[in-house]
């Protein structure tokens, strides 16, 4: 049992990273789903805020998983290179969309909808691309 | 007239209370994960607490003895103490989701971290316990719990995807991107979110405070077979909006916030606000029912004087249970674990534990010694022995899913 042990908390092989670039993905992928589908709802104020707020908790922490472990090949780089941009993306456009929303600002509520649902495809992609 | 309001009252109510936190989070992360792909293990969840807990009531109709009283006498105190054991952590684990479950649809109209109101959840919930009647609780809750109606009205406004989910309902298997053992992880969730052990313990020992009796049997009778479908197709309707809203997109559900953005995407504001008070009326009232299981369980096992219908003096190691229990569920939930997981961890723990509550309850109602002619017939025991069969697998199945899985990946 605690050889089993020592293997389950030893450094991941390049099947582990890439299953956990693909969790990553699959939350933010939640996060930005829900976030553009929040952009065409109307909401009440606090709930906008709760909702988005659980979001981007969601996005933070997939950031982290990612970055948690280095990887452990040149083709797990290139998967988390892929991968970081779109997670940072998302962080970026849902914050941005919480604040055009608090503040009622329906183009740029539109605008950031608009880039949330490009990078949730983006996201889709890699999810399906890696799975 | 008076009786046919009763009964309308009553069937009402069953329908309100039907749903928890467990069915709230189950129905609608399976309908974003796999369609309606999973609505057949619903109706069988339904069908199963309709046969079990007609004979829990008439149990408790015919002896005036709630079910947990009669096991520990018909099966020994060592049986008794497994099962009271397991049920006792299932119940106190339930409380804690149920709890959470409250807390944080007082977060979605306050943005106020979940964590802070817990505490005050938790004494509402010990005063209302203490103060209020047993028959005033649960038809408030059961009432207000009515108002998750608003996603039957929302499946019928969203954007029309009827076809989808018709070939998804008749189409019972992994959707794309999906696996078995998921798929079937998922199902031993949804079909314990049916048959949580607790909603046995409360309908069995509700009906003692109720003074059941022989005449009460119709009325126990239409409550089950009427309200509960009713109730479970509320469940279903969760599990429908989110089909239609998340599952297109790939998304999955992860939060409580989400449960109920198909109401505003189909309703606006107030079908939004009519959800959320939906998520607090069905998890407040269950975690009532859950807080009063715990003791229930326990007061009965050990033979104490229980119940809401006793001065709590009178019934004072009964209120100790209860309280204890509620801070327990509230201690659970300041570790900062996420209330949707514990529903989660909370369901497959149910499953693993779920022939513990329901075997027992189909010895004793066979038992003449008990019920004289009022055993079960043929039929009673058919659906009962085939369902027996479901539960163990269910919950031989429960932990590998879990571990296999990663808890639903």
């Amino acid at each position: 049992m605690w050889l089993g042990l020592a293997y389950c908390t030893g450094p991941v092989d390049a099947h582990g990273y890439r299953k956990t670039a693909v969790q990553s993905a699959q939350a933010a992928l939640n996060a930005v789903r829900t976030g553009a589908l929040a952009a065409d709802a109307q909401l009440l104020d606090p709930y906008a805020s709760t909702l988005l707020g659980d979001q981007l908790g969601a996005v933070a922490a997939a950031q982290e998983q990612l970055l948690a472990e280095p990887p452990p090949d040149s083709g797990t780089r290139n998967v988390r290179d892929q991968l970081l941009p779109l997670l940072n993306g998302s962080a970026v456009q849902l914050g941005d969309l919480a604040y055009a929303m608090s503040t009622g600002d329906l183009a740029a509520v539109r605008a950031h909808q608009e880039q949330l649902r490009r990078l949730g495809d983006q996201l889709d992609d890699f999810v399906e691309r890696y799975r | 007239m008076k009786k046919f309001l009763a009964f309308t009252l009553g069937i009402l109510t069953a329908i309100g209370g039907f749903v928890d936190i467990g069915d709230l989070v189950a129905s609608s992360l399976s309908g974003a994960r796999f369609g309606l792909a999973l609505a057949w293990v619903l109706v069988l969840g339904v069908i199963g607490i309709c046969a079990y807990a007609e004979m829990a009531g008439r149990v408790v109709a015919i002896t005036k003895r709630p079910v947990f009283d009669l096991v520990r006498e018909r099966l020994g105190p060592r049986v008794a103490l497994v099962n009271l054991v397991a049920s006792y952590l299932v119940t106190l684990l339930t409380l804690a989701a149920e709890l959470g479950g409250v807390a944080l649809a007082i977060e979605l109209v306050t943005s106020v971290s979940y964590l802070l109101w817990v505490p005050v959840v938790g004494f509402v919930l010990w005063v209302a316990l203490w103060r209020v009647k047993f028959e005033t609780l649960e038809r408030i809750f059961g009432l207000l719990g009515l108002v998750l109606v608003v996603f039957v009205v929302a499946l019928f406004r969203l954007p029309g995807h009827g076809p989808d989910l018709w070939h998804q309902a008749l189409s019972p298997v992994p959707t794309p991107g999906e696996n078995w053992n998921t798929y079937w992880y998922f199902a031993v969730s949804l079909f314990a979110s049916a048959l949580t052990p607790y909603e046995v313990f409360f309908f069995s020992s509700g009906g003692v405070e109720e003074n059941w009796g022989p005449r009460q049997l119709p009325e126990m009778r239409v409550n089950v077979f009427i309200g509960f479908p009713l109730g479970g197709g509320l469940a279903l309707a969760l599990m429908a909006v989110s089909a239609e809203v998340f599952h297109p997109l790939d998304a999955q559900v992860t939060s409580l916030g989400q449960v109920a953005l198909p109401a505003a995407l189909a309703l606006g504001r107030l079908g939004l606000a009519v959800a959320i008070l939906g998520f607090f009326a069905a998890t407040f009232g269950a975690a009532m029912e859950t807080g009063l299981s715990a003791a229930y369980v326990v007061a009965q096992f050990f033979g104490w004087p229980w119940g809401k219908r006793l001065q709590p003096r009178r019934a004072a190691r009964f209120h100790t249970v209860l309280l204890v229990s509620v801070l327990l569920g509230i201690v659970a939930l300041m570790t900062t674990i996420d209330p949707i997981q514990l529903t989660e961890y909370m369901l497959v723990f149910s499953a693993v534990v779920l022939p513990l509550t329901y075997l027992p309850i189909l010895v004793v109602a066979n038992d003449r010694g008990y019920l004289g002619d009022h055993v079960n017939g043929r039929l009673a025991n058919a659906v009962g022995v085939i369902f027996l069969v479901v539960i163990v697998a269910a919950a031989a199945a429960a932990i590998p899913l879990m571990i296999v899985t990663g808890a639903g990946g």
